[in-house]
């Protein structure tokens, strides 16, 4: 499954008339490609996430699941950024609602549900709410929730943004194994360079708002990855080159002048 | 000991009987009027109302705050008339009612369940719009059908603010029963307690409040459980 994205556009309305958000954004992802978006804050990388998602309408553009696909498995699932866990729902229910819509026995759907819950290694938490775990741990769950769906394309807005750095490494590298067992299309929304350089085959550089797609990268580490082995200076140059691209429109989002 | 010194007081006159009976007293018409069948016939009236009163009064708010929340179009459309007629006490419907449905039950029940409509009205209300907005695009994206969204979400969301609206209208509703009882009724615990007035039977009168008083620390108990069983995933704390 591969998505194009053609010219996409989004105005947001407000009492002082219309911001543009995105302008023009245009990209096509390979089939089950790793696709990382990096960008300055407020450039619209959670918008354009959303608006594939169908959570949002897009303004004006086109967006093409290629190949359009049957209804027994959905062509994309979510993973947010904040806490998006039912509270009131136990660890094994809120995974089961990934299958909510399939047409699948509460059994079926139990037995799919508690496989992706041993995946994140959380079959000792099936039964706990999720206010009983850690943030990194609900992570895990909002991540076995997504793919337990089976989407054709995974749509992650920076799932790990709110974990602490050792975690995020754990969680990096169970996300790549998760990935190359099942072979979806994941787009991945982060701030964090370095994390779009040790995951993505691709990193798609935003432009500050409104957002555009303002440069791609080739990510040449080989498949399978492991996090802890990978050539250092080559990645500290890749990181270079996207922190450079930042970096004016960084300053500006803080309020500094370009040096 | 403080009702040791009431008992002993009162045994010497040195207090007035008419004000404290001795406290042997009250227990003794209280328990004469358990065994014979009087007081639990007032109880069970003034119970009954409350019970038939919730059930016209607050389960249509239930279903009708819950709908409000959950859609914005309806909450705009209702909104205007539940805040004009929320505030306006509703012990003072019940001439009107009376005039519309006679001076018999219909009239009382209708008046408590006027009054038992809105606090759980504004709380189920209350209680789907402080969902998380992240929940509903949660089950959009994974296409769950309005049923689902229901049962999975508005519903288990809004639960403990929807048992808070529960006990608020049953407790208004046991307020405005005994103050109908006290102007209008031949049955129930404030027809006892104005009768023990009249009379001046005063231990009656207290047996009376004590009843009163006991079945509203019940309901509030039963409620309390009854909340901790269905919400488990609320921390204590946050409850």
């Amino acid at each position: 499954m591969r998505i194009v994205c053609q010219n996409l556009s989004k105005t947001f309305q407000t009492r002082n008339g219309g911001i543009l958000a995105l302008k023009d954004v245009t990209f096509a992802t390979e089939d089950n490609e790793f696709v990382c978006i990096v960008g300055p804050s407020g450039c619209g990388k959670t918008t354009l996430l959303k608006i594939l998602a169908g959570l949002q309408e897009p303004g004006s553009g086109n967006i093409i699941f290629d190949p359009s696909v049957n209804h027994s498995r959905p062509n994309n699932a979510m993973v947010f950024q904040e806490d998006s866990l039912f509270p009131w729902m136990t660890v094994l229910d809120n995974v089961a609602f990934g299958l909510g819509s399939q047409g699948l026995g509460k059994k079926e759907r139990r037995l799919r549900a508690r496989t992706f819950i041993e995946k994140v290694g959380l079959h000792a938490f099936a039964n706990n709410y999720p206010h009983e775990l850690s943030m990194g741990m609900r992570q895990r769950v909002g991540i076995a929730r997504a793919f337990v769906a089976r989407p054709y394309a995974l749509l992650m807005d920076e799932p790990f943004g709110a974990v602490d750095a050792q975690t995020r490494w754990v969680l990096q590298e169970e996300l790549l194994k998760i990935w190359s067992a099942h072979h979806n299309l994941v787009i991945f929304v982060t701030h964090d360079i370095e994390e779009a350089v040790l995951l993505g085959d691709r990193v798609l550089v935003m432009s500050g708002r409104p957002g555009g797609i303002r440069e791609e990268i080739t990510i040449p580490f080989e498949r399978p990855r492991k996090l802890s082995n990978m050539g250092r200076s080559q990645i500290r140059e890749i990181k270079w080159h996207i922190w450079n691209l930042l970096e004016d429109q960084a300053r500006k989002s803080v309020g500094l002048s370009s040096s | 000991m403080a009702i040791g010194c009431w008992e002993w007081a009162a045994r010497r006159e040195i207090i007035s009987t008419l004000f404290f009976p001795a406290p042997s007293i009250i227990i003794m018409t209280l328990i004469r009027s358990f065994a014979s069948g009087q007081m639990i016939d007032h109880s069970a009236a003034t119970l009954w109302r409350i019970f038939l009163a919730f059930i016209i009064g607050g389960l249509p708010a239930m279903i009708i705050g819950l709908s409000m929340g959950w859609s914005h179009r309806l909450r705009a459309g209702i909104d205007p008339f539940v805040a004009a007629a929320h505030p306006v006490p509703k012990i003072a419907l019940l001439p009107l009612a009376m005039i519309f449905f006679g001076i018999g039950e219909p009239s009382k029940v209708v008046t408590v369940a006027a009054a038992a409509f809105f606090p759980m009205l504004i709380n189920c209300m209350a209680g789907v719009q402080q969902i998380n907005s992240i929940h509903f695009e949660v089950a959009k994206n994974f296409r769950a059908n309005p049923w689902r969204v229901l049962t999975r979400i508005v519903w288990p969301g809004s639960l403990p603010m929807v048992i808070t609206g529960a006990r608020l209208s049953i407790n208004v509703a046991f307020l405005i029963t005994i103050s109908i009882e006290l102007v209008s009724a031949t049955k129930g615990l404030g027809v006892m307690i104005w009768f023990a007035w009249e009379t001046l039977r005063t231990e009656e009168l207290y047996a009376g409040l004590i009843v009163i008083a006991a079945l509203g620390i019940g309901i509030n108990l039963i409620l309390k459980r009854l909340r901790r069983h269905l919400v488990p995933w609320r921390p204590e704390h946050e409850a």
